[in-house]
């Protein structure tokens, strides 16, 4: 994996963090209480929130949970989407990096 | 309440004096203007509303006058005030009654948070509400104008007053506005006699508006449960057809077409949730009012 191992990232204030979803569908909603930020969001994008949202993470143990979780192999592609995620939710003011900190 | 029932000279009178006061759905509005022409429209299309009492509580104070000045001599313009307040700037003196429904939406859009507010049209029939939200020039007014037309009850064709306890909807059956091609097809297709004058020149090119049936004024007092969402769209030789919308991108739709949504923040994302969950949503395209009615028809 070439994730970037020395980013730990950290949700900005999770008690602000809803969601809806139903059983039938894929793709989630996600509301942000302290931006007013409404997204709609792939399985991947709601995976990535939801475990950061649980524990500070680093994003190489990141990117294993998520390999696992959606049972893919690891490449390029979707490491980089997992890194191209996080950065978009950063600018968004939804997470906080070590390296933002 | 009793109904206006007043001739257009009292009307006038009233107006130029200490203000008409009108029961606008759930709204008591006083609104006063010198101008000769708001005074026409006013009997025109709000001569069926209820009258309130000189001493009742009013929520939007309105008037609507030509600005101080020399203006008023040289291509007369009109300006909106909401409390004293002006916060929009002068417009040609023709469209001091299109002004006035303008003014008003913002009046309501920007005060009564009770309500989730939703840009949209709302008819229902058999006590079922349809909701059509939508971008401006997506085609909902024509279509809520149709609607009407055949029989179905308007509740608003510009904003669902949403109650995010039970979701039921609040009737604000107000004129509805028609802009450009809609005006000549609204004419053909309804009653011409309930199209007012069209105004050319606005920001939103020629508008005109529809009056509302007196049924709808009348059953303003009645709260609707919501049954479908349908995002409308015009689009010219479509055959008209209805395509299942996934809940989630329904919500994400009516928030980005809510006033307030962001104002009420969680209560705001929970309305607009639950009423996706309870109303299913479809796109519909469609060229032929007739065709896209009986779409609709189908689903009650």
């Amino acid at each position: 994996m070439t994730a970037e191992s020395n980013i730990t990232w950290k949700a900005n204030f999770p008690d602000s963090f809803l969601w809806a979803e139903w059983e039938d569908e894929e793709a989630s909603v996600f509301f942000h209480r302290g931006s007013g930020e409404t997204l709609l969001l792939n399985p991947l994008g709601a995976y990535l929130l939801k475990t950061i949202c649980s524990e500070d993470i680093s994003e190489e143990k990141l990117a294993q949970r998520t390999v696992r979780y959606f049972d893919l192999p690891v490449d390029e592609e979707l490491l980089s989407a997992i890194s191209v995620s996080l950065h978009t939710f950063e600018q968004k003011g939804l997470l906080l990096s070590s390296a933002s900190q | 309440m009793k109904p206006l029932d007043l001739k257009p000279g009292e009307i006038a009178r009233l107006l130029r004096s200490n203000g008409l006061r009108l029961q606008i759905g759930p709204f008591a509005v006083s609104l006063r203007s010198r101008l000769r022409r708001v005074a026409e429209q006013i009997a025109f299309f709000y001569g069926d509303y209820p009258r309130i009492e000189a001493d009742a509580f009013v929520d939007f104070h309105i008037q609507i006058n030509n600005p101080a000045g020399l203006r008023h001599w040289v291509r007369p313009q009109a300006i909106f005030s909401f409390d004293g307040f002006k916060p929009f700037k002068p417009l040609p003196e023709d469209q001091a009654f299109a002004m006035f429904e303008w003014g008003l939406n913002w009046c309501i859009a920007t005060t009564s948070h009770q309500f989730l507010i939703t840009h949209a049209a709302v008819v229902a029939k058999n006590g079922q509400a349809i909701i059509f939200p939508g971008e401006p020039g997506a085609g909902k007014s024509t279509l809520c104008a149709a609607l009407v037309s055949r029989g179905w009850q308007l509740l608003s064709d510009e904003m669902a007053l949403i109650d995010p306890g039970d979701l039921s909807i609040t009737p604000v059956p107000r004129p509805i506005g028609l802009k450009n091609e809609s005006i000549a097809i609204m004419k053909n297709y309804g009653d011409e006699t309930l199209v007012g004058p069209p105004v050319t020149d606005t920001i939103k090119g020629t508008v005109a508006h529809m009056r509302p049936p007196a049924d709808s004024i009348v059953h303003a007092d009645r709260d609707t449960r919501p049954g479908y969402i349908i995002f409308p769209t015009y689009s010219a030789a479509a055959d008209s057809q209805l395509d299942k919308v996934e809940k989630t991108r329904a919500l994400v739709r009516i928030a980005e077409q809510s006033f307030n949504y962001h104002i009420l923040g969680r209560e705001g994302f929970r309305t607009v949730e639950r009423l996706v969950s309870r109303c299913p949503a479809f796109d519909l395209r469609y060229s032929q009012l007739d065709s896209a009615i009986a779409e609709i028809d189908a689903l009650l």
